[in-house]
């Protein structure tokens, strides 16, 4: 019997893509089908096997899984071999984009799309966390598609909240200000100066009562001194937080002291922020584009435009109406359970045994074993729903 | 072992499809082949088609194809065009490198010729494949840089053409006496848009009392392109104001130069543009519209049009040919500039990008345009 | 595990803190600004410098057009040969097609009798033997890419058939009949209303544009008030004669010249001519593009000709040439307040029934901030340096 093994770039703890390829490994081994992860480099010392050292373990049945989310060398290595090939399409973000800030970095968006169109004549099934990205695909010429939404692994962010953060921000709701926040790299396609603005709005209108926390990594010098400058031309360096990278115990902080997720994204393959958000019952708005409006499905509010008024009033009516935030935790407590490890892990088994289905494997996976990811969920929500009717 | 590897000599080979005299690309191959032997590297220089003038400077190709591989061998392949070495060149074992003169979108001949192109998609393709084998990419722009990076080159490094600058000559400027010499040097092919520049001179001399002649020096590429632009200057009746030449000797291009009082481009595809350079260092002020590599290469040193549109062209050739504080402006402009792209300068930075890869003894490594690897710890990582 | 990282993190004091977040940031920006290779930081003085030199340009242009320099007829004239002598396929190409296709269709299969003649004894056979040998590879390829062309050539033959259908309905619109007509009603009615329209938008700060300016009385009006104003219209000897009153006028359409704008440049907008004569598209278009390229608050006149005007034989000519029947002011009303036009209103002439139809501009809050005006803050930031 041959193996599912998964091909990815680098692999960091705590990145989206990383734990994506991470949750379908941990699921296949658990099926009892044999999988591993090759990495094109294995930066976080992980003791992970390169790509290239592939034909140690090679099996001529494995069906090989690339997950796609930039562009690498692993494409082209994978023209070479004969195995079947998935492709695991997470995500690129249109060069356009990058263009005013990086065009170096544009052009290589631009070879990640070539290398998606590469993939199409070779890949047997392509999977998608969102139908948005499913229809890249298409357009790519991919025939075969599933949508497979991420799993979710509370473990990654569900750890106890970071005593200083915790304390940072509960100090802030004393002092009668709402903490606002957005997760997400400062890069010019999540549109972070429209949060900007809609907090300036705020203020302008119901008060100096808001803070937003923008909780990402820096990635483009030119774009993140547009922030600046904008939030400083706004006078509002003191009410806008840059939070430049956080520990796992601080995004955990940042999630269950804010009061509002805000995001005004534009383009998005899945947006996992939303769904941690939603796990931890704030209250979401979010601007309809990309994969957005999919992942955010009943769970929050969705907006057409990114007017700041709009943004700012719906914040200053959420933050004024315990039974509006009452209904908005409930429902964003029931699509975190359609987005629970159970109904994902049941999709992604399904998907398998299309694949299987579709390749002539005649495998015998266990699809009736429980996962432990559903398992770990339930543990972690049932603390999390404890602790949250403590406080 | 290493004490054996170290007393073999590096021999770097350097191939290029045609070798021709009068061509800027067989310049830059025959001076870096100077400066590498200088520094103590054996180098060859191959090619499939060598012209009767150039005979005694390169090697035929198939000489090579028969030569065993080495361990200490390099091999540096010019790319323009698209040619029957590179099957050959994927197959050896021996490192490679290719230098990236730049190769014109075929969108801009499939009108005016369908085989042209074809053999311009033909580079293009082997441009993709070469990027698979190849160790490092070398660009004369930063524009070509990036194309490099588009077609999934892991590395690419910044290395200048090399300008062998022609002959300062004294030569008063021509039309003394109420007229103006507008000049222009380029392959009569449809992406340098020489008939952008007859337009403007038409308008130029319709409103302006003292007129200019355009002169256009540069060979035939498209046949179609060519009687299109004669044609288009008898109807716009400028047959005594335009002047067309081609197969000029150095000597008379010094000439051209030094009696210009404007060099004009209304190019839209360059991937370096050699006559820039020179225009700037024989004093001649330019006025170009800003396309491809253009605005890398001149920087301050000239007027840059955002478009082709004949009206700001004809304005700014006026404004450059009576404005002096300007004309001056644009000239101590263009003397720096153009002194950025000496040859000993360019010299140096083509060994040390060479030297990301080729052990070349005493030369210091350049830093890279673009790292493949690098661009991945961008793309991934916490949020 | 996860205490000692919490310990860690509380010990580096402030890492998240909203207190530090400038500090961060700045930090951040002065590495990058150090570390970050050439390609941001061109010299910027260098880039200022073309900058300069371009709008300076644009300034001269303007001041050599109001001089007569650029008469709109020498342009009309020059562009005219450089588009219709362009070869094959390169400009009114419609006559050029079939020559093309049938070039394309000629080459595009290949066939796989290889010439196998030759004048060395012997070669001819080996090469026909060498032929036979390969005949099953070659046709596999030649299929394949005989295969491939033919659906190449199907396809270009459909997308042909439909550009002719596009083509055959554009001509039945696209009739340029302005260049037949020395005289039209809508200069009478602008010279009507100058005198009111130039109330309406004398104290306009920005740049105004009149379309189908004509003989050029609202030109006047509005320069003698000291409005930075233009015109369009596409009658040469009309467009000559106003430049050397050294007006800023240009040769265009007037839906062609309001596509080629950008967003909210205008101050003002005043349209005499297709509102009598273009069709019912036509003018719908011109309330979109008018909508897009007028900024916020500005006021848009529409200047038409009032039914007595149909009636009056110098007019025949004009109005048998064109194509829709004219709106009334309600319907003009109806449709400007569809729009998300305000202030919305018609006012009457007291000599003649021609009427204005006049509006003011709202624009949609987008969001406002650009991507271009971002690069704007980097710039101001690197002068401020």
């Amino acid at each position: 019997m041959g193996a599912i093994h998964h091909f990815i770039p680098t692999l960091l703890p705590g990145d989206g893509s990383g734990n994506a390829a991470r949750a379908m490994q941990h699921r296949l081994v658990e099926l009892g089908a044999e999988s591993l992860i090759f990495v094109q480099e294995d930066k976080a010392d992980l003791g992970l096997p390169t790509f290239d050292s592939y034909p140690g373990y090679a099996n001529k049945d494995d069906i090989l899984m690339y997950h796609l989310a930039t562009s690498s060398a692993i494409p082209s290595y994978l023209r070479t071999l004969r195995q079947d090939v998935v492709v695991n399409y997470q995500n690129l973000t249109p060069p356009n984009y990058f263009r005013p800030y990086n065009a170096v970095a544009a052009a290589f968006q631009e070879r990640g799309m070539a290398e998606l169109r590469l993939l199409a004549d070779q890949a047997v099934m392509g999977i998608a966390p969102s139908m948005f990205n499913l229809k890249d695909m298409i357009n790519a010429g991919f025939s075969v598609v599933e949508q497979s939404p991420i799993i979710l692994d509370p473990s990654d962010f569900m750890g106890a909240g970071d005593a200083q953060a915790s304390k940072m921000l509960y100090d802030l709701s004393d002092k009668g200000f709402s903490n606002w926040l957005f997760v997400g790299r400062l890069v010019p396609n999540k549109a972070q100066e429209h949060l900007i603005m809609a907090l300036a709005a705020h203020r302008e209108i119901y008060g100096d009562t808001a803070v937003l926390h923008l909780v990402g990594r820096p990635t483009y010098y030119g774009y993140t001194k547009a922030l600046y400058e904008l939030t400083k031309s706004l006078d509002l360096l003191d009410r806008v937080n840059f939070v430049m990278g956080v520990s796992p115990a601080e995004l955990a902080a940042f999630y269950t002291m804010s009061d509002i997720f805000i995001s005004t994204s534009e383009h998005e393959g899945f947006c996992m922020p939303i769904v941690e958000a939603l796990f931890h019952g704030l209250s979401v708005i979010a601007y309809d584009a990309g994969a957005v409006p999919e992942t955010l499905g009943i769970g929050g509010i969705h907006l057409d435009d990114r007017d700041p008024i709009t943004i700012a009033s719906w914040a200053n009516r959420i933050m004024n109406s315990s039974e509006l935030r009452n209904n908005l935790a409930e429902l964003a407590a029931a699509r975190t359970n359609q987005l629970s490890p159970r109904s994902t892990i049941a999709r992604f088994d399904e998907v398998v045994a299309r694949l299987l289905k579709l390749t002539n494997r005649d495998w015998s996976l266990d699809f009736d074993q429980p996962s432990s990811l559903v398992r770990n969920y339930d543990e972690f929500g049932a603390r999390f729903q404890a602790t949250g009717q403590h406080s | 072992m290493e004490i054996l590897r170290h007393q073999d000599p590096i021999e770097l080979c350097i191939f290029m499809p045609s070798l021709a005299p009068y061509d800027a690309m067989a310049t830059h191959v025959l001076e870096l082949k100077a400066a590498l032997e200088n520094v103590g590297l054996s180098t060859n220089l191959y090619a499939d088609e060598i012209k009767k003038e150039m005979r005694g400077e390169a090697i035929p190709f198939k000489r090579f194809r028969l030569k065993k591989p080495s361990r200490s061998r390099y091999m540096l392949y010019q790319l323009a065009t698209g040619s029957n070495m590179v099957r050959h060149l994927i197959d050896r074992v021996e490192p490679l490198i290719i230098q990236y003169h730049n190769i014109t979108p075929r969108s801009e001949f499939v009108r005016w010729d369908p085989g042209i192109s074809s053999s311009m998609a033909w580079g293009q393709r082997q441009l993709e494949v070469l990027s698979k084998k190849a160790a490092l990419g070398l660009a004369v722009s930063e524009f070509n840089a990036r194309e490099l990076v588009s077609a999934t080159f892991p590395k690419v490094a910044i290395s200048p053409p090399l300008i062998r600058s022609l002959d300062l000559v004294d030569s008063k400027r021509a039309y003394d006496v109420g007229e103006f010499k507008l000049l222009f040097v380029g392959r009569l092919a449809p992406n340098k848009g020489h008939e952008d520049l007859i337009r403007a001179l038409a308008i130029y001399n319709g409103a302006f009392d003292k007129k200019a002649h355009l002169h256009l020096i540069g060979q035939t590429v498209v046949q179609g392109y060519v009687d299109y632009l004669h044609d288009l200057v008898v109807a716009l009746g400028l047959d005594s104001w335009v002047h067309f030449s081609h197969g000029v000797s150095d000597q008379e291009l010094s000439i051209e130069f030094a009696s210009a009082h404007a060099y004009v481009s209304a190019s839209k595809h360059e991937g370096f543009g050699f006559p820039f350079v020179e225009a700037m260092r024989t004093l001649t002020p330019i006025v170009a519209v800003a396309s491809s590599a253009i605005p890398d290469t001149v920087g301050n040193g000239a007027i840059l049009l955002v478009d082709n549109d004949p009206i700001n062209m004809a304005t700014a050739w006026s404004m450059v040919l009576s404005d002096n504080v300007l004309r001056n402006k644009l000239i101590k402009n263009g003397i720096s500039v153009a002194h950025k792209w000496n040859l000993k300068d360019a010299i140096s930075a083509n060994l040390a990008a060479l030297a990301n890869v080729v052990p070349i003894p005493g030369i210091g490594l350049a830093p890279l345009f673009f790292d493949a690897g690098l661009e991945l710890d961008r793309n991934f990582g916490k949020s | 595990m996860k205490k000692t990282e919490s310990n860690n993190s509380s010990t580096t004091k402030g890492k998240v803190d909203l207190d530090t977040s400038s500090e961060r940031v700045l930090e951040y920006l002065g590495q990058s600004d150090a570390t970050l290779a050439s390609p941001d930081a061109v010299d910027s003085a260098a880039a200022a410098f073309v900058l300069e030199i371009q709008s300076s340009i644009e300034h001269e242009v303007k001041e050599l057009r109001s001089q007569g320099k650029y008469p709109p007829s020498l342009i009309a004239r020059v562009n005219s040969y450089y588009n219709s002598l362009l070869p094959l396929g390169a400009a009114s190409a419609a006559k050029d097609f079939k020559e093309a296709f049938w070039i394309a269709d000629r080459v595009a299969y290949i066939d796989i009798d290889v010439p196998t003649a030759s004048k060395k004894p012997g070669v001819s056979l080996v090469k026909r033997i060498l032929r036979l040998m390969i005949a099953w590879y070659l046709n596999y390829v030649a299929q394949q890419f005989n295969n491939f062309t033919s659906n190449l050539m199907r396809l270009i033959t459909i997308i042909d058939q439909r550009i002719v259908t596009l083509e055959e309905k554009l001509e039945a619109t696209d009739f340029r009949h302005l260049e037949l007509l020395d005289k039209t009603a809508s200069i009478e009615v602008l010279a009507v209303f100058a005198e009111s329209i130039g109330e309406l938008v004398g104290d306009s700060s920005g740049r105004i544009l009149v379309a189908e300016c004509g003989t050029g009385e609202m030109l006047e009006e509005l320069r003698r008030k000291g409005v930075d104003v233009y015109g369009i219209d596409e009658r040469a000897a009309l467009l000559d004669s106003l430049e050397t009153r050294r007006f800023d006028v240009r040769d265009s359409t007037t839906l062609f010249h309001l596509h080629k704008l950008e967003d909210s440049v205008l101050s003002g907008l005043i349209v005499a001519g297709i509102v009598d004569r273009g069709t019912i598209a036509e003018r719908v278009k011109l309330l979109h593009e008018a909508k897009r390229v007028m900024g916020q608050g500005s006021t848009l006149v529409l200047a038409c000709s009032g039914i007595t005007r149909y009636a009056d034989a110098s007019n025949h000519m004009e109005y048998d040439l064109s194509l829709g029947r004219p709106f009334s002011p309600d319907t003009w009303i109806e449709l400007l307040k569809r729009l998300e036009f305000s202030h919305v209103r018609s006012i009457s002439s007291e000599t003649s029934d021609d009427y204005l139809v006049v509006a003011s501009n709202t624009k949609a809050s987008s969001g406002g901030l650009t991507y271009s005006s971002f690069d704007e803050a980097n710039v101001n930031l690197d002068e401020a340096r």
